[in-house]
């Protein structure tokens, strides 16, 4: 899937816009990886052209 | 980041903090702590799997002479089931229903009430004077239970695929095109596994003391992983506001993951409210297995393609884990981590969430990684078999290494998987000989290993002496690791530095202690810490001395003049320039809050020999070795044990641990003497072997140690059995009977 967006909150909004619910979904519960680089918390997180966006899950763990 | 490698106190074996008061018993865990005029709390459990409530009538509870204060479910606040509330990765509308039960109970030792009383023996006679009035229902308890068509649906809002379902979720991840993948191999193994739920085993039960005064200000001694997470699921229950809560830790006698989250605690701070009373709650045992979270069972499906080189081509696996009354279950661990340590050009990965009638799930030591490894490692050792290759080679050619795309997302950075691995094939134990009856297993294993909020103080005293303070539980010698990182950046005597844990009263927010999080970002944040302090010294003495700061190094614990030019002055010492504090402008301290990003995962190898009986079908651990990439272990020792726990736990989940229940659904082995952990007697000395790959995101290149040695030693002890016998066990644990009937099975078939 291809979005516009050129930050992480910008892809919040979009997500949310074409699936309502998703971008606040991963605002809250999910990490990112941006090119490879995880994000638990992406919210300075910038967006290049061509960036690949994964959706993981938070990681937490005991 | 420029890794510091010139190191003083970092790598050495320093006197931990806390030793001589665990080991004289003063150490203050929560159970000891009194307050004047504290009375008692007790919990009133369901004894059914799952049942509507009627009604509840707590009335002769609240007449019994001494009794100070009831709470039911209509005392926690609610969160409604359509409005996802989270906090961390904990959603508030499970939470709440699971500290206190609303409509229904779910699974046997769930609360409906609490009670206060003078004494615990008054609370628990009151709490056999509340009258429930269930309605009860069919229940599910096993995965496969849970989702035959016809099974009892726990939560009728909970869908999946449109239809009733106790399918509370699904996690996929994808890299590749599978189908392709399997196209092209030339050798295809596939088989499944179920595990058994585990209890964390933690020492300590869960323990806690409350008071709340009148205007609300709350003060809460427990044991926890968090005081923060503790400060804030108690206001979100209880409706307090969490600037109201002074949450000060306790020792903890073991967590786990275990003490991630609540149970007493806002009950108990419920009690106290209403009753005017400090209230402590402390769980037996038997509260313990029955009502808090285990791990989860599991059933798993692993495909894995390889070409005749040995090259993996294709890798499938799907994995069911049981979540317990609500939704939650680790998916992502067993979902993301079992085939992390390879480069796999095609991958997929599912996870489904399952809620059944039992405790809810809480985190286990890299939760879900450890049954996602089972199954994974145990289809590449038949893989190596297959092909006739040493499982370790096996390994090694299709090992992840910096600059592979991991199916789960990142690109690693600089990772110690391969270095781990030829530690491994190098070790001696690999070469050793073995006898009749006796097999070796490897098996890998992946953590991610987390960062995340932090906050840390450093604070020099008049007399020249520092204290750190840091703000999460030491679970695992973090205070040990803080002062040795804190004496290094100050350049001083690690006998200088006190290492305390502050309350949420005095110290900036921190995240739980969990995710093997810890030396990594609270590490940085003590170091960033340090270096201010350092640089105010330096600005003291350039005050002192006349000349700009730029002209001041800072080295050994003390002020010098940076070459000829600055002047010809005496080094000044950290104590020197404490004294006069006052008079150069004030306190030297610095306080640092972050959100550390970068925490680089971890790898482990394991190597396990094994003596099978075949007569009793006992499996008797003859040699255990257990090499991680640790990154730079800051206090070895620590590291050291940190792997040793985690592969003893591994190895009780292999072998003799498990839930075991009657025909009602209820634990029959709530305690230590039937639910059977690893004792000192059972296992030999395991060899630490420490890879040091430093990681470049961290000023000491720490990484996370604790919770990888969890992951590989169920494969490990698995492909050692299958190595002794020529038997492939399926089913965790691998106890005594199981063996046997497996080997006897066997030899029938042969």
């Amino acid at each position: 899937m291809e979005v516009t967006a050129r930050t992480f909150l910008a892809l919040v909004r979009e997500l949310d816009t074409r699936f309502p619910g998703l971008g606040s979904r991963v605002e809250e519960g999910m990490a990112i990886a941006i090119d490879g680089v995880i994000y638990q918390d992406a919210y300075d997180a910038k967006l290049d052209d061509g960036s690949e966006i994964y959706l993981i899950p938070k990681i937490a763990g005991g | 980041m420029n890794i510091v490698t010139d190191n003083k106190w970092i790598g050495q074996r320093t006197i931990r903090p806390d030793g001589v008061d665990k080991v004289t018993g003063r150490a203050a865990f929560a159970a000891d702590t009194t307050m004047p005029g504290m009375i008692w709390g007790k919990v009133l459990r369901s004894p059914h799997p799952h049942a509507r409530i009627k009604s509840i009538d707590t009335s002769k509870a609240e007449a019994l002479p001494g009794v100070k204060a009831v709470v039911t479910a209509r005392d926690v606040v609610d969160f409604p089931i359509d409005k996802s509330v989270m906090l961390g990765i904990q959603d508030m509308r499970w939470m709440c229903r699971n500290v206190m039960a609303r409509d229904k109970v779910l699974f046997p030792g769930h609360p409906l009430a609490a009670v206060a009383a003078t004494t615990e023996a008054i609370a628990a006679q009151a709490c056999a004077l509340i009258e429930v009035d269930y309605e009860v229902l069919p229940w599910a308890i096993e995965i496969d239970d849970a989702l035959k068509p016809d099974a009892p649906i726990l939560h009728d809002f909970m869908k999946f695929e449109g239809k009733p379902s106790n399918i509370a979720g699904r996690l996929e991840v994808k890299k590749g095109d599978i189908a392709q993948g399997f196209a092209e191999a030339e050798i295809i193994i596939e088989r499944s596994f179920d595990t058994r739920p585990v209890h964390q085993g933690y020492i300590e039960p869960h323990a806690c003391l409350i008071s709340v005064a009148a205007d609300n200000k709350t003060t809460i001694w427990s044991s926890s992983q968090g005081q923060f997470m503790v400060r804030a699921m108690t206001a979100y229950l209880s409706g307090i506001a969490q600037s109201d809560i002074r949450a000060i830790p306790a020792e903890i006698g073991g967590g786990f993951g275990g003490k991630t989250i609540v149970y007493l605690e806002p009950l108990a701070t419920l009690l106290a409210k209403k009753s005017g009373r400090p209230v402590k709650m402390v769980m037996t045992r038997e509260e313990v297995m029955r009502a808090t979270g285990p791990t989860s069972g599991s059933k798993s499906t692993v495909k894995i393609g390889a070409m005749k080189d040995g090259r993996i081509v294709a890798a499938q696996g799907t994995y069911y884990l049981q979540a317990g009354a609500f939704p939650g279950s680790p998916i992502r661990g067993a979902v993301g981590c079992s085939f992390a340590p390879y480069d796999i050009p095609h991958v997929l990965s599912v996870g489904f969430d399952v809620v059944s009638n039992r405790s809810k799930v809480a985190a286990y030591r890299a939760p879900g990684a450890p049954i996602g490894a089972y199954a994974v490692e145990c289809v590449l050792d038949e893989l190596a078999s297959a092909l006739k290759m040493d499982p370790l080679e096996l390994r090694l050619k299709n090992a992840a290494k910096q600059g592979t795309k991991a199916a789960h997302g990142p690109v690693y950075p600089r990772i110690g998987y391969i270095e781990t691995l030829e530690a491994a094939k190098a070790h001696p134990h690999y070469s050793a000989p073995l006898g009749k009856l006796q097999g070796r297993g490897v098996a890998s294993g992946f953590w991610f290993n987390a960062g995340g909020e932090s906050s840390a103080q450093v604070n020099i005293t008049e007399d020249g002496n520092v204290v750190v303070t840091t703000g999460h539980p030491d679970i695992g010698g973090s205070r040990a690791s803080m002062a040795m990182m804190a004496a290094e950046v100050l350049g001083i005597d690690v006998e200088k530095v006190r290492p305390i844990v502050g309350d949420t009263s005095s110290i900036g927010f921190t995240h739980v202690t969990g995710g093997s999080r810890v030396t990594f970002a609270t590490g940085m944040a003590v170091t960033q810490a340090g270096e201010r302090v350092v640089h105010q010294l330096k600005e003291r003495a350039a005050q002192i001395w006349e000349i700009p700061v730029e002209a001041v190094e800072w080295r050994d614990g003390a002020a010098y003049p940076a070459g000829s030019n600055a002047g010809g002055f005496e080094p000044m010492s950290l104590g020197e320039i404490a004294l006069k504090a006052a008079r150069t402008g004030g306190p030297i301290s610095s306080e640092v809050s972050l959100n550390a990003q970068g925490a680089g995962p971890g790898f482990g190898v394991h190597i396990c020999d094994i003596e099978v009986d075949p007569e009793t079908g006992r499996s008797t651990i003859l040699r255990y070795t257990a090499v991680q990439d640790v990154g730079k272990a800051i206090h070895p020792a620590y590291v050291e044990g940190q792997i040793q726990g985690g592969a003893a736990q591994g190895i009780g989940w292999a072998l003799n641990e498990e839930y075991v229940y009657d025909s009602k659904g209820r634990m029959e082995n709530p305690g230590f003497l039937d639910y059977r952990v690893p004792v000192a007697s059972d296992l030999p000395r395991i060899e630490a072997v420490m890879v040091e790959v430093p990681n470049p995101r961290h000023p000491f290149g720490a990484r996370g140690v604790g919770e990888v040695p969890i992951v590989p030693p169920m494969a490990a002890v698995g492909n050692a059995i299958r190595a002794a016998t020529g038997v492939r066990m399926h089913h965790l644990p691998m106890s005594p009977p199981k063996v046997l009937a497996a080997l006897d099975a066997a030899a029938k078939a042969s």
